[in-house]
């Protein structure tokens, strides 16, 4: 009977283990292919005046955007998960409130009782001649 | 001794500069007698005020006055007078006072317009089929044609990327001289690929007026009117609307480099010279990248880094 009990714990945290590791790949898989013409189109080349700048993140076009994509895939394998962005000056990492040309995009997902999926990505503009 | 030296040279030098004073009235003087559409017309282009009479000789009258009159203060004037004096063949002159001075031109022949023409000169210098006849500061009269031509512009245009057009890329050169009575209405016609541009104009081609900006060599261009553009998808209204930011830039819409990176635009001169001729400057328009993209073929792209 006790060798019964050990092996269905034993088979329920190796299901557990399995699952979540499946789950783990599903999420970062979803996370990782966050499309980068999303955050191109999320991007504005004028200012408030109408003169041409360097472009700049519309931070309500692109919360809109990454946050439709992960909530649409993301549900299927997490229910517990948080998503957040992150707006920075480009070149000094400060918290940046308008014209900001650094986003990072940070997710977080209860994968099982053991563990959790968490990662963020960054997106910088840049000029072609910067790279 | 030495006093006695220095006193006539200094009295030289007093004469000369009064009569420097009295012998340069204008900064410029132009007049321009036309003979068009039946009308006989004549436009005076000073820089200050002046009084003049205007006289006519051909085969019935000599040196007869036809016309006088007295601006208040410099500008451009135009004056329709009597056509009863004019026969097929008239020479014109014209005496002008300011002040106490008083200068009278040599005859010239009356231009004879038979209306508007229209040219298309591309890259090439444009010049007025007829001349001006103008007051010169060294009390003689010459009658001079206005040129102008595209500073460096070889009728290609390839901006940096796909975005705008910056008319203030462009310029033409005036000589200095000429600067004074050169004078047209410039606008840039752009084609509506697509419709792109309904909101500015529901036409094949769109005309986006222009104003001229002087400089040292001559003029640059700016947008006349201000424009509103979609702050997302850089359409262009000539209204104000939700969304839309004013600006004195020529936008390209957004995701239309395929349709709209290669075409031909013309410049408009309208009312060039005193003929008021429309001369028109076709140019290939040419992008060669995108603004947003790839990093291999767009001005900026995105850099994606994880943590």
């Amino acid at each position: 009977m006790t060798n019964c009990l050990f092996y269905a714990m034993f088979f329920a945290l190796f299901l557990n283990l399995s699952l979540g590791s499946l789950r783990y790949s599903q999420i970062n898989r979803v996370f990782m292919s966050i499309y980068k013409g999303m955050l191109e189109a999320s991007l504005l080349t004028i200012d408030t005046n109408g003169s041409p700048v360097m472009p700049y993140y519309n931070k309500e076009t692109l919360n809109n955007y990454v946050y439709e994509y992960l909530d649409h895939n993301i549900s299927r394998y997490a229910t517990d998960y948080q998503i957040s962005t992150q707006f920075y000056e480009r070149d000094s990492d400060l918290i940046c409130d308008t014209y900001c040309r650094k986003v990072v995009i940070s997710l977080k997902a209860k994968i099982n009782l053991f563990y959790d999926y968490e990662k963020s990505q960054t997106f910088t503009v840049r000029s072609r001649f910067e790279l | 001794m030495k006093i006695l030296m220095i006193l006539p040279l200094t009295l030289v030098m007093f004469v000369s500069r009064l009569n420097k004073g009295k012998t340069d009235p204008f900064d410029y003087f132009s007049f321009s007698p036309l003979y068009l559409n039946g009308q006989t017309k004549l436009i005076l282009k000073a820089n200050r005020a002046f009084t003049f009479i205007v006289y006519i000789t051909n085969d019935m009258y000599t040196e007869r006055a036809i016309l006088s009159g007295g601006p208040t203060k410099g500008g451009t004037y135009t004056y329709t007078y009597d056509n009863s004096y004019t026969r097929s063949t008239n020479k014109i002159s014209i005496s002008i006072k300011v002040g106490t001075k008083t200068t009278k031109s040599s005859k010239i022949a009356m231009n004879i317009v038979s209306g508007k023409s229209e040219k298309i000169v591309d890259n090439k210098p444009i010049t007025t089929d007829r001349g001006i006849t103008t007051y010169n500061p060294d009390n003689t009269w010459s009658t001079r044609q206005i040129t102008f031509n595209f500073l460096n512009f070889d009728g290609l245009y390839t901006p940096d990327y796909y975005h705008k057009i910056k008319v203030g890329d462009f310029a033409i050169k005036v000589a200095q001289a000429d600067k004074p009575f050169f004078s047209c209405i410039p606008s840039l016609v752009v084609k509506n690929v697509n419709g792109v541009f309904n909101d500015v104009a529901k036409t094949s081609n769109v005309e986006f007026p222009l104003e001229l900006y002087e400089f040292d060599e001559g003029y640059t261009f700016r947008l006349k009117d201000d424009l509103y553009v979609h702050m997302e998808t850089l359409l262009l209204s000539k209204t104000s609307k939700p969304g839309y930011v004013k600006t004195k830039h020529i936008y390209l819409p957004r995701n239309e480099m395929r349709n709209q990176s290669k075409y031909k635009a013309y410049f408009a001169f309208t009312n060039f010279g005193i003929d008021k001729d429309t001369v028109t400057h076709q140019f290939e328009f040419r992008a060669l990248r995108n603004i947003v993209g790839d990093c291999s073929n767009s001005m900026y792209c995105i850099q994606q880094e994880w943590l």
